[in-house]
């Protein structure tokens, strides 16, 4: 992947971006439909591959000098405590997520404040105005994220294409909306949805398994064989569509 | 002291769930994380002055400091019809906590201790749930995919919580010295903490916690080469017998199995045998 993208597949998107890469050097035997895979549970490689080469170098000549500084600074009792703190997360880092979950992530952002404010360097005073743009903005994240995830929850057509809309980064949401519609049997509906969303996300394959048999169902089996080749290149041959592979696809598959 | 969105966020994090949410308890502490950075943010705003370590300006470290920034935000061009308001929500919270953190730790020197000791009342209802779990008493409304996470819904992350705490417990310990009944206290509370951190079964959180006391030990002005060797014969036997508990994964009982059975996280779920 590191190799393909060197400049980072964008940070976020290794849960779907990484299915067809899962066969490629070793099988990886935990990518399956009913798996997905969020991170490669090694937070270097998850930089590396979502922010790039260049990312990577800089996060880790970043990383060196703060701890360098921790170091030089290690008789004050909260910065050796600091830097076990970090310890613990930069080891962490090779085998799991800690930046991805939410409580290390916030742990880190406080310990970076008490560690940075142990040196006693002469603090600049700035007004607070240039806060008023971050916090008003965060604001309106944490009202449109809790708006969406309520809204969701009411698992109406309506309200899922708000919340969608809302906050499409939880795909969840904008899952539903798809069901819903593939469910009432509006299948050029379902496949309206369905391809502007893979626009955002092209590897997300349960927008592909929808999508397949909404061409099927409407008789459109040129379309539905065609996105059934790109589900069956996604997984390889053990995937619950094989069949199809072999069946109502394989003369458009084989004999073209 | 709870004044302050930070000590607040310190003892919500761990026991935040919702269960009307799509995932029970990534997604409440998420919308827990941008309220913390919200009120972070209108702290600050009340404030005269803002305190900025704006030390970095001076230095290539600032620089750099662009670099990561256009480089991790650039990645985005190449793929700019996707959405990324976690990204920003995410990288926001983190800005406006770290800046909250910078200025109560400017302000108040024992900003730790009270951490500390926050730390310890979360610590104590999340392992109190844990403990439940192991017996097969749980909240039926949320579910769980590994046993006994408590209110994290998965085991590794409980153990990081755990590892986080045990070296703040330590900080506690080792700041001065107790009467008897202080150290039985402690020393109960931490043995009862990492009791619960076997149960988790994370390895990742023990070798990141064996590494990091072997830092602590080695940042100690005075020790002897026989308190070195004492300190590995320690990690020694804690690793064979972990070992051993890995391989037989032998901690759920039948109860808890029956429970696991009935119960799963719908993140994961997402095959079509299940989205259908």
């Amino acid at each position: 992947m590191i190799q393909e993208h060197p400049f980072g597949i964008a940070p976020g998107r290794f849960e779907f971006e990484y299915i067809p890469y899962h066969n490629s050097v070793l099988k990886d035997e935990e990518v399956s439909e009913k798996i997905i895979v969020k991170t490669p549970h090694n937070s270097y490689l998850q930089a590396a591959v979502e922010g790039g080469v260049l990312f990577f170098l800089i996060l880790m000549t970043l990383t060196f000098v703060f701890i360098r500084f921790l170091l030089n600074q290690k008789k004050i009792a909260e910065i050796k405590i600091s830097l076990l703190f970090f310890t613990f997360i930069l080891v962490n880092c090779f085998f799991e997520f800690p930046l991805d979950n939410l409580y290390p992530f916030f742990m880190t952002a406080v310990f970076l404040g008490i560690s940075l404010a142990q040196k006693p360097w002469k603090p600049q005073h700035l007004p607070p105005a240039y806060l008023i743009f971050p916090t008003v903005a965060l604001g309106y994240f944490s009202c449109i994220f809790l708006s969406a995830e309520l809204l969701h929850q009411k698992r109406n057509y309506p309200s899922c294409t708000i919340a969608c809309a809302l906050f499409p980064d939880n795909w969840h949401f904008c899952l539903r909306k798809i069901q819903l519609q593939y469910n009432a049997r509006h299948y050029h509906a379902t496949i309206a949805i369905t391809q502007e969303l893979l626009r955002y996300n092209p590897h997300h394959f349960t927008y592909l398994w929808y999508l397949f048999y909404a061409y099927a169902l409407i008789g459109e089996k040129e379309k539905s064989c065609e996105v059934l080749k790109r589900y069956d290149d996604l997984f390889g041959q053990s995937n619950t569509l094989h069949q199809y592979v072999k069946g109502y696809c394989y003369n458009w598959i084989y004999h073209p | 002291m709870l004044g302050s969105p930070i000590y607040w966020g310190c003892f919500l994090f761990p026991i935040a769930f919702w269960q009307t949410f799509h995932e029970q308890y990534n997604a409440p502490k998420t919308l827990l994380l941008y309220s913390i950075g919200t009120l972070s943010g209108i702290c600050l705003l009340r404030e005269k002055h803002l305190w900025f370590p704006f030390w970095i300006k001076n230095q290539k470290i600032f620089y750099l400091l662009v670099g990561l920034l256009i480089f991790y935000f650039g990645s985005i061009l190449d793929h700019w019809n996707a959405h990324y308001s976690k990204i920003t929500a995410d990288w926001l919270s983190f800005f406006l906590v770290f800046l909250n953190a910078y200025r109560l730790a400017k302000k108040d020197p024992k900003m730790l201790l009270k951490l500390t000791l926050i730390t310890y009342a979360a610590t104590a209802i999340v392992m109190t749930y844990g403990f439940l779990q192991t017996y097969g008493i749980q909240i039926p409304v949320l579910t769980q995919n590994g046993f006994p996470s408590s209110f994290f819904g998965f085991q590794n992350i409980t153990a990081e919580f755990i590892g986080i705490s045990l070296i703040l417990q330590i900080f506690y310990i080792q700041r001065r010295k107790y009467p008897l009944q202080g150290y039985l206290a402690l020393g109960i509370f931490l043995a009862l903490s990492m009791y619960y951190l076997h149960l988790l079964a994370c390895r990742s959180v023990l070798v990141g916690l064996a590494i990091t006391s072997f830092i602590g030990f080695l940042l100690k002005k005075k020790y002897r080469i026989s308190t070195y060797f004492a300190y590995n014969l320690l990690m020694f036997t804690f690793f064979y017998w972990e070992s051993k508990h890995f391989n037989a994964r032998g901690i759920s009982s039948e109860q808890i199995q029956e429970v696991k059975k009935k119960t799963s996280i719908f993140v994961l779920l997402a095959g079509p045998t299940r989205f259908a």
